[in-house]
């Protein structure tokens, strides 16, 4: 998610000045979940987020952002 | 006051008589005379019966309260009652009658009547305490058991009486509540006596149904039973005796739903504080007693969880309360809910013995009834979700309190229960930063929804499937709900349930790689899973109709359909399932396993249109067969609700992770 959120990679308008952002900096809270859950079918740079946050544990500790 | 109007004692029993035989017979034989009469046809209506019936009762009533006091009018004077002269004067027949002024209106009014059960209650618990009948001089006494029957039955006789109600408890609430004890006989005796029982009943239905009743209208609109009787109830310094008109009263769902909430709150705060023996605080039934059964049958906490649980709103006000739900939660998620036992020969030491007897089914009644609202935007359901919220947590607290422990079984089956209630909501939770019920978006029709944390959710799922069957039979619904997590993701513009459920999936998985099965249990696990899996895909999927897809209310229908269907051990696996039931490989293989729960779904979600023969589906029931198996090759690239069958398949093999 910070991955995405460093490279703008999701649109302001489907953000709306949620709690959870501090600047561009990611604090989870219920609130993230919430949005997180209805958002997870829509492409970001290609991806689901299901598919990012996959990806991102597949790879574990040596996962990067790709952007 | 103008209405007195000059009676006779004697004459006035004799119409009270009359008039209680009049409203007998009438009461006997209303319903047979309505029946003949229907049956031949009689268009005559027969509502005004019904309502003569209740009113030769009101009649005989009030008429038994006159005579009452213009005995005690005729007593006080010095009369005697037949002949209203001087008790002992000689009486020479031709003399005028004589009457009694009696204020006719007044005594025909409830209010006073409950005063004067007031009164015989006080007496009846007097003599009861006293352990002897007083006599008074020179009247006749019914014995001390006709005198409970006889109130039991003039109680029972103003259940819908709001005047005699307000009366009866504002100025008797004090000796109601401690009749229970009064009346209890000790460890010899029955407990209570037959006769109390009846007294017992009468209170507690007339409690019940004071609780649910408000006196005036509008502005001035207030409950009949006024704040100081409701706290002196919840206050009570016996809970027994205040448990005992639970007990003994009407189902739960004949009660106040807020009363039932206030004294479950401070009924289990007395069992904390250690309040709530069996009996009277100084005569109370020894916890070491030889007769665990009367410990547990007799219990005050249980019974008034009980009522809770019938009446359901009044659990869910309990455990959904933001505020002290957790707190109460804690002390229901338990292990603690048994009797301290017998160990055969000590009587004087409390000791743990062997013949302890388990309560938890009433905790367990209670925590299904918290999480079965249905689901919604209503108050009700936000309750219910807060339940789930505070249950998990109190379940992970009780974990981590007692390391290695597992709650008992009938413990352990509600919080399945919770979790089949709530699936989806435990899949949304999976990447939860929070515990907490919240509105699942800002749409109309959006249900509450339970959040909790992962970590309180794994421990609450480890202790909820800790039976090897009950994990087996938890994963064959969640694959069996493929089928509505495939159609709720159509259904749904913006969330993917299918990739939920892969993470609630898990989190089971690693409950199951936690366990300590043997091979024997193993086995159980996987055959459980299957049959449960069979029988949920094979049951059909009823709730999973979609009638407006998009349509207001679809949310919440999605919330229904995944979250059923609690499936139980009734439904048998039919036949040619039956055929199929072969080992796990073969399963996977002949009944194509995620396939069929993922057409299922993409029919119900109207994604599909069957012709009227297919063959391989009947009534929301997949029947596998070859034709099944030809379609689907037939189909796999074709496209519905956005992806490929086959893509489906592979998202919804990966959310299971059966692809390995």
């Amino acid at each position: 998610m910070q991955c995405l959120l460093d490279h703008d990679a999701i649109p302001e308008s489907d953000l709306k000045n949620p709690t959870w952002l501090n600047g561009k900096k990611l604090v989870p809270n219920l609130d993230f979940t919430v949005w997180y859950n209805g958002h997870s079918k829509i492409r970001y740079r290609g991806h689901t987020l299901p598919e990012w946050a996959d990806q991102a544990e597949a790879a574990g500790e040596a996962w990067k952002c790709p952007l | 006051m103008d209405d007195f109007v000059g009676v006779n004692p004697a004459n006035l029993e004799e119409l009270t008589k009359r008039l209680h035989r009049l409203h007998e017979v009438l009461s006997r034989n209303g319903p047979l005379i309505r029946q003949t009469m229907q049956q031949w046809g009689s268009e005559v209506g027969f509502a005004p019966l019904t309502r003569l019936t209740e009113a030769a009762m009101d009649d005989a009533r009030d008429m038994r309260a006159r005579t009452a006091r213009a005995r005690d009018l005729a007593n006080q004077k010095g009369w005697d009652p037949a002949t209203l002269r001087p008790q002992g004067e000689w009486v020479l027949t031709g003399l005028p009658p004589r009457y009694l002024d009696l204020d006719w209106a007044a005594t025909g009014q409830s209010g006073t009547q409950a005063v004067q059960d007031v009164q015989a209650l006080n007496d009846v618990l007097d003599a009861a305490s006293d352990g002897s009948e007083k006599a008074r001089p020179g009247v006749a006494q019914p014995s001390q058991s006709a005198r409970l029957t006889q109130l039991a039955q003039r109680i029972t006789e103003h259940l819908g009486d709001k005047d005699y109600l307000a009366t009866f408890w504002a100025e008797g609430g004090a000796a109601a509540l401690r009749a229970a004890s009064t009346l209890y006989e000790g460890t010899g005796g029955s407990l209570p006596s037959a006769d109390s029982v009846n007294l017992l009943q009468a209170l507690g239905a007339s409690l019940a149904a004071a609780s649910r009743m408000r006196t005036g209208t509008g502005k001035d609109s207030g409950p009949v039973l006024s704040a100081q009787t409701r706290a002196a109830i919840t206050k009570n310094s016996d809970p027994w005796s205040t448990g005992m008109l639970f007990k003994y009263g009407p189902d739960g769902k004949s009660w106040d739903h807020r009363l039932l909430a206030e004294v479950t709150r401070s009924m289990l705060d007395a069992r904390a504080a250690g309040k709530t023996q069996v009996g009277p605080a100084d005569r109370a039934l020894p916890v070491h007693s030889g007769d665990q059964q009367a410990l547990a049958d007799f219990d005050p906490v249980v019974a008034v969880l009980d009522r809770a649980a019938e009446n359901g709103v009044a659990a869910r006000h309990v455990l959904g309360d933001q505020a002290s739900g957790l707190k109460y939660a804690k002390m229901l998620v338990s292990d603690d809910w048994r009797t301290l036992g017998y160990d055969g020969y000590s009587t004087d030491t409390p000791r743990r013995g062997p013949l302890q007897v388990d309560m938890s089914a009433h905790p367990a009644g209670f925590i299904k009834a918290a999480v079965s609202a249905e689901r919604g935007a209503t108050e009700d359901a936000k309750e219910s979700a807060w339940s789930v919220v505070n249950i998990v947590q109190a379940t992970a607290e009780f974990a981590k309190l007692h390391p290695g422990e597992v709650l008992p079984h009938p413990i352990r089956q509600s919080l399945i229960h919770t979790a089949d209630r709530y699936l989806p909501d435990l899949a949304a939770s999976v990447n939860s930063y929070g515990n907490e019920a919240r509105l699942l978006s800002d749409q109309p029709d959006a249900p509450w929804l339970a959040y909790v944390k992962p970590s309180v959710l794994k421990p609450f799922l480890k202790q909820a499937l800790h039976d090897p069957k009950d994990l087996g039979s938890f994963q064959g619904e969640l694959e069996a709900r493929i089928s509505a997590s495939v159609a709720a993701t159509i259904q749904s513009p913006t969330e993917d349930y299918l990739a939920q459920m892969s993470g609630l999936n898990g989190l089971v998985a690693q409950v199951e790689k936690d366990s300590t099965f043997g091979d024997a249990q193993r086995r159980d696990q996987q055959a459980q899973r299957l049959k449960t899996f069979l029988s949920v895909v094979s049951g059909g999927y009823g709730a999973l109709s979609f009638s407006n897809a998009f349509g207001k209310g679809t949310i919440s229908q999605i919330f229904v359909a995944m979250a059923q269907p609690p499936i139980n051990d009734s439904i048998s696996t039919d036949s040619a399932v039956e055929a199929l039931k072969i080992g796990e490989d073969d399963f996977r293989e002949t009944l194509l396993h995620v396939k069929i729960p993922v057409i299922q779904g993409l029919v119900a979600a109207g994604a599909i249109k069957l012709s009227p023969d297919t063959s391989w589906y009947k009534n929301g029931a997949i029947i596998p067969n070859v034709d099944l198996t030809n379609w689907y090759n037939a189909h796999e690239r074709a496209v519905y609700g956005g992806r490929t069958l086959q893509e489906w398949v592979r998202d919804a093999e990966h959310s299971m992770e059966v692809q390995r």
